[in-house]
């Protein structure tokens, strides 16, 4: 009788532990907390150096990044996923946002255009936009819930093109990863990722070309967060944002 | 086998099962029932497995000739040839019944007949055939969950005979069966076979299905035929100690010495026959059988006309109804049958020391 | 404590029925056990807009993704029962040594990540793929992006599941009703057909089931390989996913939609095959 009591209350111990450490990861970060940012795919590669930047200029904090599809960014922050800063890939997606979410003022912090990422040797042999249309050609493009994906809807209405698209990724990093593999002859993807690889890039006319703005704010009354989305404008972060291929606002 | 072979089943099959290694061979003509005997792991399954086409042997020939017709070929590895169970015409019927649980006894029966071609109609007459042949008639829209195992066993039977097979193999039919069933099943069963005209092979362990079924039997001991012949020949001249043990009698095996007496020389002692010295010759190797019911039992050794007499004890005491079989040891190790009156006049327990005796003219001998 | 109540207790010969207070460490976690699996499924019943779900169902990609679905399944479904049952009677029948490793085979799906099922899937039939590259240069066909693309993928998980449940079946089965069949004459094809099939009947089914329902919730491996396309590729979980960041309210229709069949499929063979 008496080793069942004292099973049931390790676990009850146990359990009571757990609630109570779980409880302690509330919504404000302390000052000893990380400092929790969630960015767009399309950032993967310059966010680094932009909160190195931060992370210079405030040794006590801790920054930390997760990446996903901007309108997935926001279902998250909907359901009450923790974040003390959030930079999008464009501004529909904040339409989504639900009003309970704490946000705090809406900065441009950059602008981004597309470009078509061509399968290593082009073996869809696409030398113009309009070679997307043909049958033979694998073209991927993101979903059109995520803001690479809304501009590429936008691209192929300007050019006047109906394209056979093989398939809607999640986000702009899967599409990409869909032509590095060799899955996929082409994919519209932004300038920026484009250039993270080797692959041969096809620029778009700038007629049908479209320029997203990339939102920031911060959430929660976040004062690290807050201070974050003001570096990202910064002199500084705007040398960054140009090496990297983005464009200013 | 250069001649054409005669009617009936012929086989000299040499199956290897890992350590175990049968040799048999055995010709059954159509009509006959042939019962294979012996221990556990004497080979019997071994060999209904192998005559059946479900263990091909590594040597030897088997052949089938209907009566009036050419020989079938089964096995001759030599030559790589094997027929598979399905083209044999064979019955098969085991221990267990092994109903095919989805099917209706009818289905069941007219599984076979369907499997060779015939239409629904055809199939489904036959079954019906078939299980009034065996008594079960009545069963024939059961599911084989709701009939007993006696009757299962039936529905077997009449399951292997609606394909009307060259032959029917019986492994152990009976031993499933508790002891009042398998009388009636017996019974049931010799009914069956009187009325069917291929070979059947019957593979028990019980003398009562051989003695009362079959016309030849075959005595398997370690993968080898150590005896064959109809069962008077095999109740009077047993020729192994299992043999002699289905049987009931007494076996001795020794030599003859031949002077004014002929006396066989067993381990432990000898024995005088009422054999005539003329007829006999000195050193033939013989085997000796004495009836249970010959041997005397004395508390002090007897005087008179019998002439065999050893010390011995008793092993143990066996009462069935008015007779107890009583299992000696001693030199000359016997065993006799007795009254269970005179159990109780001797006072035979375990450890008793007695005589044994036997007359000279109870003793039977016959070359080994 | 009195003396008489002492007594009662001493006597060893009088069963004691324990009282439900002393039952809680047992019942405590079954109710919390209980209480994960159900309340998720409760809040959906509870969140769902049930005015709304007609019209939630109606919509483009709900429809699309639900005829999808149901052909892919029932496709694969056919795939798996036809190469699973064969293998099934090999694992359960066969004696070459080589069949416990070909279970062990059979069991890596079951356990794989699904997403990794992908990736392995694109590496043999991928554009670039050590098959697909040759189905690619030989003939142009390729299988990624494809409605044939997902049923291979839900294949790819599902067969396990049927394979796995039916060779337990068949190895229920008594081993000498294979030889009596032969010598009534029937082949093997017919003795596997119209012996074995009926026999395992309910372990095809309960296997059956269960692919089929593994099948209908495949998301990793069939995102992965397949990509994601509404009416071609965009299958219910992938629907699902998509619509959770354009129209949550068909998310959430589509989810309590897939748990009514779930519950109805299963409810309905728990009373005749998994009792």
């Amino acid at each position: 009788m008496s080793r069942t009591r004292a099973l049931a209350a390790a676990a009850t111990t146990a359990v009571t532990a757990s609630t109570v450490a779980a409880c302690s990861v509330t919504g404000t970060a302390a000052e000893s907390e990380p400092v929790t940012i969630l960015a767009a795919a399309s950032l993967a590669g310059v966010m680094p150096e932009l909160v190195r930047a931060s992370e210079e200029r405030h040794p006590d904090r801790d920054y930390e990044v997760s990446y996903a599809g901007s309108s997935a960014i926001v279902q998250q922050l909907n359901a009450g996923a923790p974040a003390d800063a959030v930079v999008l890939a464009g501004e529909t997606p904040l339409t989504g946002l639900d009003s309970s979410v704490d946000r705090g003022r809406v900065r441009i912090v950059a602008t981004n255009t597309l470009a078509v990422t061509l399968a290593r040797e082009n073996p869809g042999e696409v030398k113009a936009l309009e070679d997307l249309a043909r049958k033979d050609v694998t073209v991927v493009l993101c979903a059109e819930q995520v803001p690479c994906g809304q501009a590429a809807q936008q691209v192929f209405e300007r050019a006047d093109l109906a394209v056979n698209v093989a398939s809607y990724e999640p986000d702009v990093r899967a599409t990409l990863s869909k032509v590095t593999s060799g899955e996929a002859d082409a994919a519209l993807v932004y300038v920026t990722d484009a250039a993270t690889t080797d692959l041969p890039v096809l620029e778009l006319p700038a007629d049908v070309d479209v320029r997203n703005r990339y939102p920031a704010f911060s959430v929660n009354g976040s004062v690290a967060g807050g201070e974050l989305v003001s570096e990202l404008r910064s002199a500084s972060s705007r040398a960054l944002w140009r090496e990297a291929g983005f464009g200013l606002p | 086998m250069s001649e054409a072979p005669a009617a009936g089943l012929t086989a000299h099959v040499q199956v290897s099962r890992g350590a175990f290694g049968l040799e048999a061979r055995l010709h059954a003509p159509p009509g006959s029932v042939t019962a294979v005997l012996g221990p556990n792991g004497s080979g019997k399954s071994t060999l209904l497995g192998s005559l059946a086409g479900l263990l091909p042997p590594q040597r030897g020939k088997v052949v089938h000739r209907r009566e009036h017709r050419a020989a079938s070929w089964w096995d001759d590895p030599d030559a790589g040839w094997h027929l598979s169970p399905a083209d044999r015409h064979v019955g098969l019927v085991l221990a267990d019944p092994l109903l095919f649980g989805h099917l209706s006894v009818a289905d069941n029966v007219a599984f076979g007949p369907r499997s060779r071609g015939a239409s629904r109609s055809q199939a489904r007459a036959r079954a019906l055939e078939e299980l009034e042949r065996v008594g079960v008639g009545s069963l024939a829209e059961s599911s084989p969950r709701e009939v007993s195992t006696g009757q299962a066993q039936r529905v077997a039977l009449a399951r292997a005979l609606a394909t009307d097979p060259d032959v029917l193999l019986l492994d152990e039919p009976l031993s499933a069966l508790d002891p009042a069933t398998r009388s009636h099943t017996r019974a049931e069963l010799h009914h069956r076979l009187g009325g069917f005209d291929g070979v059947t092979v019957l593979v028990t362990h019980d003398p009562l299905d051989a003695l009362t079924l079959a016309d030849e039997l075959v005595f398997l001991e370690d993968g080898q035929v150590v005896q064959h012949g109809s069962p008077t020949a095999v109740i009077t001249r047993p020729r192994t100690p299992y043999v002699a043990g289905i049987v009931g009698v007494n076996l001795l095996s020794g030599r003859m010495r031949v002077g004014d007496r002929v006396q066989v020389e067993v381990p432990g002692g000898s024995v005088v026959t009422a054999e005539d010295p003329a007829h006999s010759r000195d050193g033939t190797q013989v085997w000796l059988t004495i009836d249970p019911a010959a041997v005397a039992l004395y508390t002090s050794p007897p005087a008179g006309s019998t002439r065999n007499v050893w010390p011995a004890t008793v092993r143990d005491v066996t009462i069935a109804g008015q007779r107890a079989r009583v299992r000696l040891e001693g030199p000359v190790a016997l065993t006799a049958e007795v009254t269970t009156a005179s159990v109780a006049e001797l006072g035979l327990v375990a450890g008793k020391p007695l005589h044994a005796g036997v007359k000279a003219t109870e003793v039977v001998t016959y070359p080994a | 404590m009195s003396p008489r109540a002492l007594r009662r207790d001493a006597d060893p010969g009088r069963a004691r029925q324990p009282e439900a207070g002393r039952r809680w460490p047992i019942l405590v976690p079954a109710a919390a056990a209980v209480a994960l699996l159900a309340l998720p499924l409760l809040a959906l019943l509870l969140r769902v807009d049930w005015a709304g779900l007609p019209r939630d169902i109606a919509t483009p990609l709900a429809r699309q993704a639900l005829a999808l679905s149901a052909l892919t399944t029932s496709v694969t479904l056919v795939v798996v029962m036809l190469l699973g049952t064969p293998l099934a009677w090999v694992l359960a029948r066969g004696s070459h040594p080589t069949v416990p490793w070909l279970r062990a085979l059979v069991t890596v799906p079951l356990v794989l990540p699904p997403v990794v099922g992908g990736v392995a899937l694109l590496a043999a039939w991928g554009r670039q793929g050590v098959f697909g590259a040759v189905l690619d240069d030989t003939l142009g066909v390729t299988i990624p992006f494809t409605t044939v693309a997902v049923i291979v993928a839900e294949t790819f998980v599902a067969l396990p599941f049927y394979v796995i449940a039916v060779e337990g079946s068949m190895r229920g089965l008594d081993q000498r009703l294979d030889g009596i069949a032969a010598t009534l004459g029937a082949s093997p094809l017919r003795t596997f057909t119209r012996v074995v099939i009926p026999l395992v009947g309910p372990g095809m089914a309960a296997g059956a089931a269960l692919a089929w329902a593994r099948a209908l919730g495949e998301f990793g491996a069939t995102i992965t390989f397949a990509g994601n396309f509404p009416g071609r590729t965009q299958t219910v979980p992938l629907g699902v996913f998509a619509a959770l960041e354009q129209d949550p309210d068909a998310a959430l229709a589509l989810s309590v939609l897939m748990l009514a069949v779930c519950l109805v499929v299963l409810g309905a063979l728990r009373t005749r095959w998994l009792t």
